[in-house]
């Protein structure tokens, strides 16, 4: 387990993590979300050991993090990191070595991660003949062969197309499944909401949401309403309790001020019998991220 | 396999195996190998000039039969006559007429081998005191006393506490030559080595790989690791180089 209390770090006069805290259990996501330059790095910085915080503490397993830690951790960085020169297969090994693993074990597990992560390529090619995506996914097979029990990944999803973000959906959940306790960021509203068990967010170094998907949303309240039914958009924008009706083909988005209307919705939209489409839902996390990086602009 | 060795073992093969390297090594041995190969071609063309040497002056004969590193006196040939039909043919470098005033004059053709016969003036000069003397009736060993030369000796000595102890003469060639190979040896290793050095912490400060290593290792693990696997390259540098000498002394 990691804990991570009152966490804090400024380089001169600016704040770069101000106060945080939270938990990571085993076998949970946590998605760290928030703008460039919120503090999301630099605090993955401070629970890897490059810096000292100002402030707090960071307890893995209940004791300091120390480099005999090492081993169990799994770190994927932001940019590619590889070294161009050597082969798929050697630059597995290296670093799983480096991670206290034998040749010898990690050697037959090579063909398998190369397969469930679809990489494009032979483990004698050289790293600088994939492309962008395929060495991403090298770096994400020698990121995660040891099977740590911490991982912490920089912007994962960043350059993947959405089948292979699907597939690296597939590898994190495989692993959370193991037990392992991962953190990673994105920007990604998409992903973070489908595979993340907690949520926090860092909006200028502090913790501005916290809690998991479907906590943070209620937190708004169910104010979206996606109709497909008789009534118009003139109609709608009538009514009270509505602030904006906006028509995406056949469907409309309606932006409720008060979710109490939307039964009010129901019965009239109702009237003339079935209708395919009524959801009320709470904002999604790509709004409610707007909503709350706005709130610091006003 | 402990994370040192891993490391070691990384940087070490690399750098071993990348033609770089290799040309490297092998730089040196070749330029030493022109060098020497030129040195030795500029020797080969210095063969000593085939002189004659001709005239009626008592010491003629003996001139005859002095012998020069870069000169061979071919004896055969005594008069003017016969020397200008072998310089003809080429048969001969260039002929020496000495008069009766001892004036020694050297003829040589435009596209002869050079020759300065000035080498030959002081053994000239010194027949012909022994010519005099003998004429002036000096005894012989008294000749033989006047020809002696003086000798010089050099006697290489270290002053320690006041005290002078003669030092090993013989050694100090040999010691300025290992000094000067050491300063060379260095400078071409720290050239060569600076290089590598940079590439290696480059290649791993320029991406993010440091942040990965650093968070799977020690610092001063890996730092030790990579200073290890240079000083590996640079033994085994020398030990080629060594292995290259003592073929080249044997065979």
């Amino acid at each position: 387990m990691l804990t991570l209390s009152h966490l804090s770090k400024s380089f001169g006069a600016m704040k770069a993590v101000d106060d945080v805290s939270f938990t990571v259990q085993p076998g949970e996501i946590l998605g760290l979300i928030g703008q460039n330059g919120a503090g999301k790095t630099t605090t993955f910085r401070m629970i890897l050991n490059f810096m000292t915080p100002d402030q707090g503490t960071i307890l893995w397993k209940g004791h300091a993090f120390t480099s005999r830690d090492y081993d169990q951790l799994g770190y994927l960085p932001e940019e590619r990191s590889l070294y161009p020169k050597m082969t798929v297969e050697q630059q597995i090994l290296y670093f799983a070595q480096l991670r206290g693993c034998k040749a010898a074990d990690v050697k037959p597990r090579i063909d398998d991660w190369l397969a469930r992560f679809a990489v494009k390529g032979k483990r004698t090619d050289k790293i600088k003949d994939l492309s962008k995506g395929n060495q991403q996914k090298v770096q994400l097979i020698a990121t995660l062969i040891h099977e740590p029990d911490l991982i912490i990944l920089d912007e994962p999803f960043s350059g993947l197309d959405p089948v292979n973000a699907g597939l690296l959906e597939d590898g994190i959940e495989w692993l959370k499944a193991k037990g392992a306790a991962i953190i990673f960021s994105s920007h990604d509203m998409t992903n973070v909401a489908k595979i993340s068990d907690r949520i926090v967010m860092l909006r200028q170094g502090q913790i501005a949401l916290a809690g998991t998907v479907d906590e943070i949303r209620q937190q708004f309240g169910r104010t979206k309403l996606f109709l497909e039914s008789p009534l118009t958009q003139t109609t709608l924008e009538a009514l009270p309790g509505v602030s904006r009706v906006t028509p995406h083909g056949q469907q409309l988005e309606i932006t409720l001020t008060d979710e109490a209307v939307g039964p009010q919705i129901f019965e009239l939209a109702t009237k003339a019998g079935y209708i395919p489409e009524f959801s009320q839902q709470a904002p999604s996390l790509d709004e409610i991220f707007r909503i709350k990086v706005a709130e610091t602009n006003d | 396999m402990t994370k040192f060795k891993v490391i070691f073992k990384q940087v070490f093969m690399k750098n071993i195996k990348s033609p770089a390297y290799l040309t490297m090594i092998l730089m040196p041995v070749l330029l030493l190998g022109v060098v020497f190969g030129i040195g030795k071609i500029i020797d080969q063309s210095q063969t000593a000039a085939k002189i004659a040497i001709v005239g009626q002056a008592p010491e003629s004969a003996a001139i005859r039969q002095l012998k020069g590193t870069d000169y061979t006196v071919k004896p055969a040939i005594t008069t003017v006559k016969q020397a200008k039909q072998a310089l003809e043919k080429e048969q001969i470098d260039g002929y020496l007429t000495v008069d009766q005033q001892a004036q020694i004059t050297y003829y040589q053709q435009q596209a002869s081998h050079d020759f300065d016969p000035s080498t030959l003036q002081n053994q000239i000069n010194q027949l012909q005191l022994v010519t005099l003397a003998e004429a002036a009736n000096v005894p012989t060993a008294q000749i033989k006393q006047l020809m002696t030369p003086t000798t010089v000796k050099t006697v290489t000595v270290s002053v320690e506490d006041g005290q002078q102890k003669i030092a090993q003469s013989q050694n100090q060639d040999v010691t300025q030559m290992i000094s000067l190979g050491i300063t060379v040896l260095m400078f071409v290793f720290i050239v060569n080595y600076a290089g590598i050095i940079a590439q290696e912490i480059a290649t791993e400060k320029g991406s993010r790989i440091m942040e990965i290593i650093l968070s799977s290792v020690s610092a001063t693990t890996q730092f030790f690791a990579k200073v290890g696997a240079i000083l590996a390259l640079v033994l085994t540098q020398i030990g080629v180089y060594l292995v290259i000498g003592w073929s080249v002394i044997n065979f």
